[in-house]
């Protein structure tokens, strides 16, 4: 913990770092610390605007907005995180098993990674919308299938550079066996790329969330999503403007977070750059 | 002690015209060598680039995906190892009676692993100790001290790249030893190290090898570095073993014209730098494919039918052999 915080340089990453540590808090304890219920109903309180009881103000039918963001960082955060550790664990068993066997099964597994690629994660989870019907569920696994093909084939490059690396004809050397080579040559050896990978991917998986939820086949209402929230306040935009702006902001100011501390482990973490001694 | 017997009595390590060739295409790059190698021996291969020397020993010790043993016995500790399944069968023996002391110091130990536990894995693999037990611990230590790295206790916990060159290659060693082999193979061990620290890191291997009784054999593109350090040396030339000779008679009994050419191009040889004479014409690579001596075209002393006749035959154990038609230094 300590590592971390003494990374950022600029006060552009210290703020980043500050902002992504808060929002993994609010992933935690945000629907604790949420002064009202995120769901609730209050009709007699439609689309009031900010104020001492509702700092930002209600949206449509009356459910505090501040609590809804709070609350939303969990449903946010806990579906990326899902996500990526889905295609990550995927990737990762397809792309170093296909740069250990090579040959035919190399080619079959990155041609099978390649068609996947090729369809555009919405047209994808468009399509789970329809066959599993509109659900954050269905968004996950949609986002699950059309990510993880990334995972496997940078997998499979590190692995196959790693692959050619003296220290494993060491390994063989010493009779090291293939399971053992996997997990104490290959990926401590890759968690470095993987590490900064998954830190810049966190920002884009969460917009294709909050993407998918806005066009309505992710999250539906009244789930406190931040997607959601936005594409419920829309009609309301010109008279509400709280109802859109703050959930914009959080999605804006999360997915920049990210971003700056995923560039910053990459300056600090990246292989291709000198390391100390 | 080998240097004046005439057999090698009882070899750990014995080839009989042993020919390797690249699986694809089946062109043969080293082709009829035979040599022993003794129990507790230090043995040197020497040859200019391209001669072979890298090529023979990958792939006689199984770590070449791409060349196989066509031809020819091999035998390791009394017992022929098959040509058929040659690399499976080599490379169980590799990590339990087999070191191998890698090129490149820089490259050849795992940058994410404690350097105690890289040892304590070669310990596991070689010798069966558990590698988080207290014993693997006290075994790596007294190695990393007795390959002379200072503050052993705190360079078990420390990674690589927090040694030296020198140092990396010391490492290497002690996981080599670690595994108590019969046979160290060490393929140019010293060549991404200084001068200074090639000689140490060659003394070290030769000198630890000795007090525990292993054969080494010690390949290098320098025939200097190998005189000191060995006590025979096979020299290869063009995929071809032209010499085998006791280390001490280099330069002072006459020997194959190669191994003497060797010698006068040598800076260290000589007295003043206009002693010293190239080898004219270019070097052939391993894996022409050729009948007769590889060296005749640039030999000084060839006749015609050097490059014709086939070498003289060597059975293996002999302690001395010279490949040349006329005789020279046999």
């Amino acid at each position: 913990m300590r590592a971390i915080l003494s990374l950022p340089k600029t006060w552009i990453e210290r703020i980043a770092l500050v902002i992504a540590l808060l929002i993994l808090f609010l992933a935690v304890f945000g629907p604790w610390i949420a002064p009202y219920d995120p769901t609730q109903i209050d009709l007699r309180n439609r689309l009031a605007p900010p104020s001492a009881t509702h700092w930002l103000g209600t949206d449509s039918a009356g459910r505090d907005v501040l609590s809804r963001l709070l609350a939303g960082a969990q449903v946010t955060i806990l579906s990326t995180v899902t996500v990526i550790a889905a295609a990550l664990a995927i990737g990762l068993a397809v792309g170093i098993t296909s740069a250990f066997v090579g040959g035919t099964l190399d080619n079959l597994l990155m041609r099978f990674s390649d068609i996947w690629l090729s369809f555009p994660p919405l047209i994808l989870a468009l399509g789970f919308a329809a066959a599993l019907g509109a659900s954050l569920e269905a968004a996950i696994v949609a986002l699950i299938v059309s990510w993880w093909p990334n995972y496997a084939r940078l997998s499979r490059m590190i692995t196959a550079d790693i692959l050619t690396r003296k220290f494993i004809a060491s390994a063989d050397a010493l009779g090291v066996p293939t399971h053992r080579k996997v997990t104490h040559y290959v990926l401590p050896n890759a968690f470095d790329v993987m590490i900064i990978q998954v830190t810049l991917d966190i920002a884009a998986v969460m917009l294709a969330i909050s993407g998918l939820s806005f066009i309505g086949v992710g999250a539906q209402i009244p789930a406190p999503e931040w997607g959601v929230m936005i594409a419920e306040g829309r009609s309301h935009v010109s008279s509400a403007w709280w109802t859109v702006t703050f959930p914009g902001l959080m999605i804006f100011v999360t997915a920049l977070g990210f971003n700056v501390v995923g560039d910053m482990l990459r300056r600090e973490f990246d292989p291709t750059l000198q390391r100390r001694g | 002690m080998h240097a004046d017997a005439p057999h090698v009595a009882d070899p750990l390590l014995s080839l009989r015209d042993v020919t390797v060739a690249l699986r694809e295409g089946a062109r043969t790059m080293v082709s009829g060598v035979s040599f022993s190698v003794g129990r507790g021996e230090i043995f040197g291969i020497v040859g200019e680039s391209g001669s072979g020397k890298t090529m023979l020993t990958r792939t006689l010790f199984g770590l070449h995906d791409d060349a196989v043993v066509a031809d020819g016995r091999v035998s390791f500790d009394g017992k022929d190892i098959p040509v058929a399944g040659y690399q499976r069968h080599m490379r169980r023996l590799l990590g339990r009676r087999i070191g191998l002391i890698a090129q490149d110091p820089y490259a050849s130990l795992n940058p994410a692993m404690r350097v105690g536990m890289q040892i304590a894995e070669a310990l596991y693999l070689g010798r069966g100790i558990p590698m988080r037990s207290a014993r693997a611990r006290q075994i790596a230590i007294e190695l990393l001290r007795d390959v002379g790295i200072n503050e052993a206790e705190r360079a078990v916990d420390q990674y690589p790249d927090q040694f030296s060159g020198g140092m990396r290659q010391r490492i290497v060693i002690a996981m080599a030893l670690s595994q108590e082999p019969q046979l160290l193979i060490a393929d140019e061990p010293t060549t991404a190290l200084d001068a200074i620290t090639q000689r140490r890191i060659v003394d070290l291997i030769v000198e630890r090898s000795r007090t525990r009784g292993v054969s080494v054999i010690l390949i290098s593109h320098n025939l200097e570095l190998l005189r000191q350090s060995v006590d025979r040396v096979a020299v290869l030339y063009g995929g071809q073993l032209l010499n085998l000779l006791p280390a001490a008679e280099i330069g002072t009994r006459p020997a194959h014209p190669y191994t003497e050419a060797l010698l006068a191009c040598m800076p260290g040889r000589v007295r003043r730098v206009e002693d010293i004479r190239a080898i004219p014409g270019d070097p052939v690579g391993a894996g022409a494919g050729r009948i007769g001596c590889a060296f005749a075209p640039r030999c000084a002393h060839a006749v015609p039918a050097c490059a014709t006749a086939p070498l003289p035959l060597n059975d293996g154990l002999a302690g001395r052999f010279s490949a040349c038609l006329l005789g020279m230094g046999a």
